[in-house]
């Protein structure tokens, strides 16, 4: 069919102009899938994390500090408090289990952090390549450790290692019972990656052999027997030991910041939304500006007996097929980031877009369509009049 | 042929706004009749033509053509008048420049079946009656017509313009300059091709130029300078 051909090469005749704006559009459509992707991976891991435990106590500071330190490891450590504090509190009978974790130990500069089982549950660490069986989180002894992904590529399961106490240590720092590294723990993209799990009743004997008597940690992930005694377990805790503490509740602060995050998602949407409707403006002026030698061409095929409609359905066909190609393109260019995103920031892998998210792709192609539909009826109006 | 006359023009006025281009009391052209539009720039020639195809539209008077009256003409009606019936050639003789030069030509049969029908019987398909048309306009080398449009000489595109009108014998071929980027032989050749192929399918053919002299063979010479009473004249370039 001529019409075919016609389009075909009028098509390709108009691409070398269009290639820019395909591309931009492309690009703002994958840009608002990737970014929509990271916020909803980010948002659901935190729910899962924040799930596991009801309270986490600390030294006085800022609640959202000591959230995004105790779950994710963001920002400094929080100062230490006291280890009889932590066992008074898991002593409470509103309390499920507690656990302890210190990250006042290092190794080479990276941290050494001791907990429990309990807290590397409660963070979803899955450990690969590990000596011995069950699910691989439970430490085999005092002495075990795993290492985080990063340390991988230095460290093997069996080796020992040497920790000091604090982060620029002396010789004199440093103990002199070491640890046998147990396995290696999943990527989980935060700077847990680059961390040493011991189980903290090992470390503290570590630190008794080394002749340090105080014993101090961090902070305390609680689990609550019932979820309703929530807020006067906080108001329990914050007001019964002599030492003032800081007790937050990680699902609310994580809601709080969810709302901030949630802000900087929609700036970064709306941005790439923006470059997608540039793009379609380019596409627009595009069309437009053939306008004129299109007149030509349509003056002359209508004087062979092209329909107005033909001429329509021609001059639609041109930018649909631009907008699909940049669909399709954006889709492709969004599966293949999110590969290597999944790699860069494992949490990201491995979700289902909402439906919500997609609004914004779909305005987009709307928009895009009342592009091409303007100049296919305008030229539909000019035929219908020549 | 069973309208007698082709053309019949009678106090044919075109005007936008004050201005008026085109004023015509009375002009008759008869079916299978060859006339030469003669006139400078700016007589009205071209604005004839394509108020003939209806183009465009008239202020008042009244025109005939092949039997419609373009006053009254429905659209679908106007483009099977001039899809079937009309073979045009624009003064700029416009191809469609990402269509090779032979699909150019053929664009007719594509869209009129009519047209299409009398090409394969001139010439068995219509591939052939192109070429034949193209060889008759002294390009020798029908094989080379593959390339884009655009990619030919202002020379060689108006020999396919015309190879475009003259293609599936329409009942009236309308020329506007068709000799406009013509060497001298080519315009003795487009002349004759243009008088030939009409007189052989019996078409009727109008044929614009401002061309004084060296034009022969056409039954009858119309001067648009005279034939053309429009009031404002300003436009006119006397030469
Ligand atoms: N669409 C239009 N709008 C304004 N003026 C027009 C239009 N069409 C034609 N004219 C005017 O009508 C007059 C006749 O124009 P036309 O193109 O018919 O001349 P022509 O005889 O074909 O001249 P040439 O030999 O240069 O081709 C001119 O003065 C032109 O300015
Ligand atoms: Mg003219």
């Amino acid at each position: 069919m001529v019409i075919m051909k016609i389009m075909r090469r009028s098509l390709g005749q108009r691409a070398g102009r269009t290639t820019i704006s395909i591309l931009a559009l492309a690009f703002s459509i994958a840009l608002l899938l990737v970014i929509s992707h990271i916020h909803e991976a980010v948002r659901s891991y935190a729910r899962q994390v924040s799930s596991g435990a009801d309270l986490i106590v600390g030294a006085p500071s800022q609640p959202a500090h000591l959230v995004l330190y105790s779950l994710f490891r963001i920002g400094p450590p929080p100062p230490v408090i006291s280890w009889d504090l932590y066992e008074a509190i898991a002593g409470l009978k509103d309390v499920e289990w507690a656990a302890p974790v210190s990250t006042n130990e290092s190794h080479l500069g990276y941290t050494v952090t001791g907990s429990t089982a309990r807290y590397m549950e409660t963070l979803q660490l899955k450990v690969l390549n590990f000596i011995g069986n069950g699910s691989g989180t439970e430490f085999r002894n005092h002495r075990s450790a795993f290492i985080g992904a990063r340390l991988a590529g230095d460290y093997q399961p069996g080796e020992t290692l040497k920790i000091a106490n604090g982060f620029s240590p002396s010789s004199k720092d440093e103990y002199q019972t070491p640890v046998i590294i147990q396995g290696v723990l999943m990527e989980t993209g935060t700077s847990l990656d680059s961390n040493i799990l011991i189980p903290i009743e090992g470390l503290r004997k570590i630190r008794k052999a080394h002749g340090i008597k105080t014993d101090h940690l961090n902070f305390i992930l609680i689990k609550l027997r019932h979820r309703h005694s929530l807020f006067k377990v906080q108001k329990e805790l914050k007001s019964t030991f002599n030492t003032p503490l800081e007790v937050v509740i990680p699902a609310l602060e994580l809601e709080k910041l969810g709302h901030y995050q949630r802000m900087l998602n929609n700036v970064f949407m709306a941005m790439s939304f923006i470059i997608g409707l540039l793009s379609l403006m380019m596409m627009y002026f595009n069309l437009s500006a053939g306008f004129a030698e299109r007149k030509q061409e349509v003056e002359l095929l209508r004087m062979v007996g092209v329909s107005p409609w033909q001429l329509a359905v021609l001059t639609l066909a041109e930018p649909m097929l631009q907008i699909l190609f940049a669909l399709c393109s954006g889709v492709v260019l969004y599966k293949v980031s999110t590969l290597f995103l999944g790699s860069w920031i494992p949490v990201v892998s491995s979700i289902a877009l909402p439906f919500e998210q997609l609004l914004w792709l779909l305005s987009l192609f709307l928009l895009g369509f009342l592009v091409a539909c303007l100049p296919a009826w305008r030229i539909y109006g000019f035929s219908r009049r020549t | 042929m069973t309208n007698v006359q082709a053309v019949a023009i009678h106090e044919l006025e075109q005007s936008i706004g004050e201005t008026e281009f085109l004023r015509i009391p009375e002009l008759v052209i008869d079916a299978g009749e060859t006339v030469c539009l003669q006139g400078g720039n700016g007589s009205g020639k071209t604005t004839l033509l394509r108020t003939l195809m209806g183009l465009v539209r008239y202020n008042s008077g009244d025109l005939m053509v092949l039997g419609n009256d373009m006053r009254k003409i429905g659209t679908s009606s106007l483009e099977r008048l001039r899809a079937d019936s009309i073979g045009f050639i624009f003064q700029h003789y416009r191809l469609v420049p990402y269509l090779s030069a032979f699909d150019n030509i053929l664009l007719p049969c594509y869209f009129s079946a009519k047209r299409r029908y009398e090409a394969e019987r001139k010439s068995e398909t219509a591939a052939k009656d192109a070429i034949r048309l193209i060889r008759k306009l002294s390009l020798t080398d029908p094989s080379r017509l593959s390339k884009n449009a655009a990619q030919y000489s202002a020379g060689q595109q108006q020999r396919f313009a015309i190879a475009r009108a003259l293609i599936g014998k329409p009942e009236m071929v309308l020329a506007d300059e068709p000799a406009s980027a013509m060497d001298c032989k080519g315009k003795k050749a487009v002349y004759q091709l243009l008088q030939d192929e009409c007189r052989a399918s019996g078409a009727t053919l109008i044929c614009t130029t401002h061309d004084e002299n060296g034009i022969d063979g056409f039954d009858r010479y119309v001067n648009m300078d005279t034939l053309n009473q429009a009031r404002e004249r300003e436009n006119r370039w006397s030469l």
